[in-house]
């Protein structure tokens, strides 16, 4: 079953949203309006609208403060998208060529830059301090995070903690601030708001673990990029630190890295080979499956309806996604 | 009015404090704290009636909405140029401050719930952006006349932004052609180091291959305009207007002296 499936009675819902998010990117300028729409074109599973919208209908259930929240968030993740390929040079994006290759940096830097802004001017419309509160404090720690990545490519000297650290900043608390901000416009109380952030916290991880477990795991038809490409990269993600525990793939993995700009597609498919061969990625899905049970233990005192279900079935969905 | 050199320079260090990260300043040539256009942003505010906590908020979120759109302009528009590790990230650490200080901006006027100077902020960055996308597309095209009035409003609408939503009116109206003036009779001019004040900017690469003439007869244009709206100023601002004359007259002065030299 495909993950759109689980929130699937949203439809209607979510087209509201994706017609909000269509207005939302109209420029004046021609080429302007053209990267813009090839963004919000180029789709994604919408996930973080489908957490407000879920989480606000478990309170007094407002549609145009919902879609407001939701059309921000989905907002700002597009813009770091498209500054995020201009960090990483990178030519594709879900197998299209992105906004920088097809158009040149200043572009996509313009692009993210007035997406950005259309995000700030919109979620305006809500005059509630704490949800600006909660969601600008998150864009600062989602900043601060993806400086930390950089700072620590080809650190093979980081710990576990390091690395949760940056998932936490890179993908698990924009999905919290999307819970708590979507409970937030529909006057959820606040200790059933704080279960929802802590809900969308833990999912954020999981959610990211298993995403690092898949750049080894799945083909590059289904990633889209060369498998092993976040290590390529430079970034130690979790199967990485766990098989760093066995001093022989340690060793090897120092090797193949000693200048990273020599790395070979024969050595890294042997040190692909290396890390499976280690309890790694098993590891990694146990880790991933204890923050999937204590997402779901949020939702303990959450009464009974469709939006909590629906919220029940993403988590066990990302427990048994496995491409 | 008074702005005191030592009031500029106090909001300099809490917007430094602000900013401050490590591994930005290790890589990135950390962007120029535009003096000209912190100036210009403390005239507005000191000649409203807002209290000084407010005055401080609103110039240092101003501030760092203009260094976020000043870093961003540094990024290469391709990499081609970029040679060494450093130099990538530099590049990436660019992007990644700019994101960085947009969200200081948001994060210090929701602490102080100031959520319609947000909305005014971001209507203004989106409004640049579409001018620096103007610009980017016509560079070569259209005449230096059309191409520096796009840059004036590119380079003073956050002020003029701010200055509207105070109520402020005299400053404003002088604001896009003192940045301008100061810009064109500085920008050969290389700084004491001898490093341009910023890697690159929009300026920069629209004079660069200006003639001196050219350029002359902009900014006697740009001063006639100025002049118009300084003896305009109320008496209060006399003293304001004086010392608006005497800065853009020494920057020319030092400006023209350089090019004889040359």
């Amino acid at each position: 079953m495909k993950l759109t499936k689980t929130y699937g009675h949203l439809k209607k819902e979510l087209d509201m949203i994706e017609y909000a998010l269509a207005d939302a990117i109209q420029a004046e300028h021609d080429t302007l309006r053209e990267t813009s729409t090839q963004l919000l074109k180029a789709g994604g599973k919408r996930i973080r609208p489908v957490f407000v919208l879920l989480c606000g209908q478990l309170g007094e259930y407002n549609a145009e403060r919902v879609t407001t929240v939701a059309v921000s968030l989905e907002l700002i993740h597009m813009a770091s998208l498209v500054h995020d390929d201009v960090i990483d040079d990178a030519a594709l994006r879900r197998g299209e060529p992105t906004i920088k290759q097809l158009y040149g940096n200043r572009t996509a830097m313009y692009t993210g830059d007035f997406i950005l802004a259309r995000a700030l001017e919109n979620i305006t419309k809500l005059k509630n301090p704490s949800a600006h509160r909660i969601l600008s404090g998150t864009m600062v720690q989602v900043a601060k995070g993806e400086i930390e990545q950089i700072r620590d490519k080809y650190n093979w000297n980081q710990n576990l903690r390091d690395y949760l650290r940056r998932i936490k900043r890179k993908t698990a608390l924009l999905i919290a601030a999307s819970c708590k901000l979507g409970a937030i416009a529909s006057n959820v109380d606040e200790k059933r708001a704080a279960k929802l952030f802590w809900y969308g916290y833990y999912i954020g991880m999981s959610y990211q673990i298993i995403d690092d477990i898949l750049d080894f795991t799945a083909s590059e038809r289904e990633l889209g990029k060369p498998a092993g490409n976040d290590l390529l990269q430079g970034n130690v993600t979790l199967p990485v630190l766990l098989a760093m525990q066995d001093p022989s793939f340690e060793r090897q993995l120092r090797e193949t890295f000693a200048d990273p700009e020599l790395v070979t597609r024969t050595s890294m498919d042997n040190l692909l080979d290396s890390l499976k061969q280690t309890d790694a990625i098993a590891a990694s899905y146990r880790i991933s499956n204890q923050y999937l049970q204590k997402a779901l233990k949020q939702l303990d005192d959450i009464p009974h309806n469709k939006a909590k279900h629906t919220l029940q079935s993403i988590a066990k969905y990302i427990g048994k996604r496995r491409s | 009015m008074q702005t005191s050199s030592m009031e500029l320079n106090n909001l300099k260090v809490l917007i430094n404090e602000k900013i401050h990260n490590s591994l930005i300043e290790k890589y990135v040539q950390v962007p120029y704290l535009n003096d000209d256009k912190l100036y210009m942003l403390t005239l507005v505010l000191n000649n409203t009636a807002l209290p000084d906590e407010k005055k401080k908020n609103y110039i240092t979120a101003a501030m760092l909405v203009q260094m976020a759109l000043d870093i961003h302009d540094a990024v290469p528009e391709t990499n081609d140029c970029l040679q060494t590790d450093d130099e990538v990230k530099s590049k990436q650490l660019s992007v990644l401050a700019g994101d960085y200080y947009s969200s200081l901006y948001y994060l210090l006027l929701s602490e102080v719930e100031e959520v319609e100077l947000i909305r005014v902020l971001a209507t203004a960055i989106k409004e640049i952006n579409e001018g620096k996308m103007e610009l980017h597309y016509k560079m070569n095209e259209d005449s230096f006349y059309i191409s520096m009035q796009l840059i004036k409003k590119v380079e003073s609408l956050l002020i003029i932004r701010v200055a509207e939503f105070t109520g402020e009116k005299m400053i404003r109206d002088i604001a896009a052609e003192w940045l301008t003036i100061r810009k064109l009779s500085t920008a050969r001019k290389p700084s004491d180091s001898g490093v341009k004040e910023v890697p690159l900017d929009i300026w920069d690469e629209h004079i660069a291959s200006k003639d001196r003439q050219t350029i002359e007869t902009f900014l006697n244009r740009e001063l006639r305009s100025i002049n118009h709206h300084l003896v305009r100023f109320p008496s209060r601002l006399a003293g304001l207007s004086t010392e608006l004359k005497e800065t853009l007259n020494e920057s020319l002065a030092n400006s023209r002296s350089i090019a004889e030299e040359g």
